[in-house]
Order: structure tokens, then sequence, then C-alpha cells
């Protein structure tokens, strides 16, 4: 049981590796050891090193719960649901991180290719919310695809063997 | 009663068709030292985990027959009481350190944290920790910072503190250098002397033939023989089995040097007596 | 191999504060920070905090983690300096770029809100060992299994990056590319990642089993080989803390 509080380790220092072992450990592990390891990264990734990041921490948490979900559902047999799945993935996440840009710094994410669409929707006239959204939809919808698309292939290649051991709880057959 | 009672023992790995373990029974009498071997894929390890509790109730899997330690039913009793009657040292010291201490000396608490123990017979435990396992001098550093054998000292600390009947150690010194294997089996002598009853599951057999009261060969998930060192390693089958004996006992057979029993001698001692005793009778 | 915290042992009043009460700061003083309006009550909330860690002879140590947010600050600068829409006064010009002053005050605000963001962790952060830190809060009722996980983590991931660079130069003297452009390096990233998630996956297996032989999942009430310690007005400083809260959200809902 505690193994799979492990799986959300392995961490290294880099933003998209972070989310990466968040949808790795719920595909492994299923959605709440995939949520509590979205926590327990930003968390630890905040309190070591960089404190900005605890903010997103329920957004990682949404990440590895939707992971996990998506994982229990079979999504992550076939590409086509695979993509699917990241992309969903990423619009969540950018749903949930909009709200939190917002409160904490004006609606921007820090990143030059959303900050700058921000820019210009914001100069033209556009809604705060709106700007916020779309500069977290190009921070976070194709990182979030890349990230399920590498989980996928990590995973399937995986020995069977070990990735049993980390399912939930089976029953001991009698022989 | 024996501190280990196995009956008919069978276990199966989830997702597998084959048995890992196939009918094995023996038992064990409190105090004595088995060496356990067999090639890789005999099922040395899952029998270390068999006694432990660790199969059935960490991997899952499908289990027949009983396995008591120290009257405790493996399959019925909760893991953590198995664990605590059976402590388990495996090859990697990196991954037997907790990873949640700071230095050796609360390291070795982890184990006796979790048992509830009162703190002055936690200190006790630790203390006479340190000496058995030679590790004094290192109680401070931080356990990630020692050498593979150090690692592994401390490891088998945290288990042995816990003062469990039984201490199952499965292939100690297979992934540490000669000064560390050195260390370990030195360590291995001294707990010997505490009267703790030992399994142990090596490639070398040499330490197999020293330390052992009686030897435990499976191949292919089957036992085929538990007996005396000399009774096992002078088997005529043992390179079928992929098992080398001890070079003493090779160097005997290869000259033909029987003792009295009609087994080979293990120990280099009773071998030079042999032949000595050939030299005097050729006068 | 060092573990993974920002942990500065230190001889000081706030190292020697009881570590919930440094949690609950971060609370009050990031909330200060978002509740409050005007520049200068903001500026106090950062001031405070940069207070605090002077007192804990840390302050030294928050800049690094503040430059991390280097190019945060900066977008923010730039995107109300520059384009916010309710952009009126001109303060200067760079070139071609025009700054506003309303635009400058919302970014100057922020700026501040995120400096004492990373500040108020660093009270806590700079200042509290990790062993302390989970003791205190298992203490209090937090189960040992988190607490496990957290000091766990700090530790073991240095160890796995030891492992990947192992790992590498093992692949380097096989002959694989690892240094130079970006696409090399993301070529070379691949084939390792195999081997490092392995690695890291059994290791975690592994140390399952061996926590399980520790008695880690026992139902028994866990006993500690450390005296739980002390700490002078706790209780004091908390209530103060959570009071300052409630009448700033008060203070807030009302005006």
């Amino acid at each position: 049981m505690v193994y799979r509080e492990d799986t959300g380790k392995a961490v290294f220092p880099s933003r998209v590796i972070r989310c990466q072992t968040t949808v790795l450990s719920g595909m492994l592990a299923g959605p709440v050891i995939g949520a509590a390891s979205g926590i327990i990264n930003n968390v630890i990734y905040g309190v070591t090193a960089d404190p900005i990041s605890t903010v997103y921490a329920v957004t990682n948490a949404v990440i590895g719960l939707m992971a996990g979900l998506f994982a229990a559902k079979g999504w992550f047999r076939d590409i086509k649901t695979v993509l699917l799945a990241g992309l969903i993935i990423g619009l969540v996440a950018a749903t949930v991180s909009t709200p939190l840009n917002i409160v904490f710094w004006g609606g921007q994410t820090g990143n030059v290719w959303g900050d700058a669409l921000y820019a210009l929707l914001i100069s033209n006239g556009q809604p705060q919310w709106l700007a916020s959204f779309l500069d977290s939809i190009v921070v976070d919808v194709p990182d979030k695809l890349v990230t399920v698309l590498i989980s996928y292939f990590i995973f399937k290649g995986l020995p069977k063997k070990l990735t049993n051991t980390f399912l939930k709880d089976g029953a001991i057959e009698e022989l | 009663m024996s501190i280990i009672e196995v009956k008919d023992l069978k276990y199966r790995y989830p997702d597998t068709t084959k048995l890992a373990l196939d009918g094995i029974s023996f038992s064990v009498e409190q105090g004595e030292f088995i060496g356990l071997i067999g090639r890789n894929t005999a099922g040395k390890s899952t029998l270390c985990y068999a006694l432990s509790g660790l199969v059935p109730h960490f991997f899952k899997g499908a289990y027949g027959g009983s396995v008591e330690i120290a009257g405790l039913n493996v399959r019925t009793t909760d893991v953590s009481e198995v664990t605590a009657a059976a402590g388990l040292v495996f090859e990697n010291p990196f991954s037997q350190i907790t990873g949640s201490r700071f230095t050796v000396y609360e390291e070795i608490a982890f184990g006796l944290e979790n048992m509830g123990l009162p703190r002055d017979e936690m200190i006790k435990r630790i203390e006479e920790a340190l000496d058995l396992l030679d590790i004094r001098k290192v109680k401070d550093k931080n356990p990630f910072d020692l050498s593979g054998g150090q690692m592994q000292r401390v490891a088998i600390a945290g288990v042995v503190a816990m003062k469990p009947k039984v201490l199952i150690l499965d292939e100690p010194t297979s992934q540490l250098d000669p000064q560390g294997s050195e260390e370990v089996f030195k360590v291995v002598e001294n707990l010997t002397k505490e009267g703790i009853t030992i399994i142990m599951a090596e490639q070398k057999m040499e330490k197999i033939a020293q330390y052992a009261d009686r030897v435990l060969l499976l191949d292919d998930a089957k036992l085929i023989a538990y007996d005396t060192p000399e009774a096992v390693f002078s088997r005529d089958d043992l390179a079928s089995l992929g098992v080398q004996p001890p070079a003493v006992t090779a160097i005997a057979r290869h000259l033909g040097k029987r003792k009295a029993t009609g087994h080979y001698p293990v120990d280099l001692e009773e071998l030079k007596m042999l032949l000595a005793e050939e030299g005097a009778a050729h006068g | 191999m060092d573990a993974m915290t920002l942990y500065v042992p230190r001889n000081s009043p706030i190292h020697r504060l009881d570590p919930l009460t440094k949690m609950l700061y971060i609370v009050v003083s990031i909330a200060a920070a978002y509740l409050l309006d005007g520049l200068w009550e903001v500026a106090a909330v950062m001031i405070i905090s940069f207070g605090i860690l002077l007192i804990g002879k840390v302050f030294r140590n928050i800049l690094p983690v503040i430059a991390l947010s280097f190019l945060l600050i900066l977008s923010i600068v730039i995107v109300q300096g520059f384009f916010n829409p309710a952009n009126e006064t001109l303060l200067f010009e760079l070139g071609p770029i025009k700054f506003y002053q309303e635009g400058l005050v919302i970014a100057l605000r922020l700026t501040m809100r995120v400096i004492n963001m990373v500040c108020a962790f660093g009270v806590l952060v700079l200042t509290t060992s990790p062993t302390e830190l989970v003791e205190r809060l298992q203490q209090k009722g937090m189960s040992p299994k988190i607490g496990y996980v957290i000091l766990s983590v700090l530790q073991i991931i240095p160890q796995l990056r030891a492992t990947y660079a192992k790992i590498q130069d093992a692949q380097r003297a096989r002959g694989m590319e690892t240094e130079g452009s970006l696409l090399v390096r993301v070529k070379a990233f691949f084939p390792l990642l195999g081997p490092v998630i392995l690695n890291a996956l059994n290791d975690t297996r592994e140390r399952a089993i061996a926590l399980d032989v520790r008695g880690f999942d026992r139902d028994t009430p866990k006993t500690y080989l450390n005296e739980a310690k002390s700490y002078r007005y706790s209780v004091l400083l908390n209530v103060l803390l959570l009071l300052i809260l409630a009448g700033l959200i008060v203070w807030r809902v009302m005006g």
C-alpha cells in the first residue's frame, strides 16, 4: 500500500517531468494516488525550490486524478484515445489554473508565448478571464498532450509484472 | 515445537501460469542456521518471501499449504506480525534504507518506533545493534553516505533491533564488493552466536558450508534435498541443478577422498586430515 | 549527497518557533498581501516578511529563490505596464515602448505579492528542519505515512538523480551523444528514460517491501526516539495570527 504513495517520487528538476510523474503515477496506481502524487509533487517542489509551484498543487492533483480515471476506463490502450485524453487533461488543467492565475498574478502565467497572447488579447479589449484562459491553454494543452503521450509510451514499455504490483489490492487465491 | 513449520507450500505469482513453489515441506528448529541454495530461478527468493509473510500478503497471487513461524500461521496472520517474527534482509542495500531518516541511529529506530516501544528500550536496542553490526563509528552519518557493506549492515541492524525470532537473509552480499561481503559475513557470524534462527540464501557455497547446520536445496520450485552440508554437497547431481559445491568438496571428489560417513568433506581441515591419514596409511 | 531541502541551520528566535506557527504565518501573510490593496499596505506586509527573515539570519538565502520568479515578475511588469487597457498616464518611454503609471502600479503590487509569497514560505522552509516539521505535524495528528513520504522524497530524489547521472555516463561510454544542441539532448533523453524509470519503480517496490518488514503498516500507535520539543509562546502567536487573519477578512468583506 505504501509503495503506491511512493510512485509519486522520481522527480527531476523540471516542470515538464513533474507533471510526467504525476500522470504516470495516475496511470500506474489509479486516480487517488495520481491526485495525491500531484499534490505531493508540487508541495514538495514548492517547499524545496520554488514556492510559486505550490499554487498549482491543485491543478496537478486534478491532472493526476484524471490520468487515473482515464487509465481505469481503458483510455490508455489505443493511441487515438490517448491523444484525446491528453487534450482533455490539458483543457481541464487550463481551466483549473485560470482562476489561480487571475487571483495570484493578475491573469498571467509567466510563460513567454502565453503572456504574449494575453497581452495581445487584453490590448484588444477582450475580458481578462478570456485572455487568461487562452494564455493557460497555450501553456497547458500542448504540454499535457506531450506529457500524456510520453507517459503512455513509458507505460506500454513497462513489464506487466511490475505494473501489476502497483494496482489496487487483489485477492489471494487458494491453491 | 519447531520454530518454522512448512507443510506442502504451493505458490503462484499473479498473472503467471507456473508455480513458483511446488509442494515444499520442511521444518527448522530454534537456533539452527539453514543455508538455502539452488539456481537463480529455483524459488529461493520466493521461499524467503513466503517465510516472512510477504508471500502472499504483499504479492497476492495463489497460495496453498501452510507456513508457521513461531506458532503464527502466515496465511491468516497480519503481515506486520509475521515480519516482526521473521525479519527479511535482501540484496540491494540502497532500497532497504527507508530514506526518511538522516542518521544511521535514527534509521535503526524506524522499525522500533513502528513497534511502539518506549524510548529507553529503543535506545538500548539501538546501542546493542550498533555493536553487533560493528557500525558504531558511523552512527551519526547519513545512511546514504555509506559504502555498500556499511549500508547493508545498517539494513540488517534495522531488522535485528526488532528482535525477530527468525532472520532471513536473501543473498545479502550479491551486490557488494569483496570487502563489503566480508563485513557482512563477519556480522552473520556474530549473529549465529546470539542464538537467533537464521535462513540464508547464498551463492557463495564456502560460506554456506561454514555456517549452515542444514542445507535446503531447491530446483524448479521443488525441494530437492534438506540435509547436512556434507550430504547435500556430496550429491552427484549438483551440476545439473545449477549448483557448484565448495572448492574443498570439489577437490575431495576429484581425489576420491570420502569421509567415514561416505560424504565428501566440506571443510579444508577435514580434507587435510583425510589426506594426512592416507599418507600415514601408506607409510 | 545532500537532502533536497532549503533548510539553513542557525541559532535564531525564528528557528526556535513552533513550525505550526510558521505555517500559519505563511497563510496569514499571503492572505494579507492579497486582501490588502494599497501599495503601502502590501509593501508593509512584504517588509514584515523581510524583517522576519532578517531576524532569522536567513535573508540572504531567500534571494536565489526569489530569482527563480524573475521571469514571471518581468512578464508581469511588461504586460501590465505596457498593455493594460486601463493605461492612461504615461510614466516613461524605453525607445518605442511606453510604460504607463496605472499598469506599473498594478505590476508593482503583484510583484510585491509574489515576493512576499516566496519570503513567507522562506520563513518556514529556511528555518525549520524537515524532521522537526514532520514530527510536529505528526504530533498534531498527521498520518506517519504522509510524514514518511515527505521525508523520504527529500532524500531519495537526489539519490535517483545520481543514478540518472550514472546511467547517463554509462550511455555516454557506449558512444551516445548527450551534450550539444537541444535536438541531440532530446534524442539522448529517451533511451535514458527507460532504464531510469524502471530502476526507480523497482527501487520503489523493494523499498515498500523493506518498509513492510520494518512494521510500517502496523496499527499499533507509533512512539518517537526524539523527545517532543516544546515551543515557547506557541499558543499566543498562533492565536494572534488567527485574529489578524480574521480581522483582515472581516475588514475586506465589510469595506
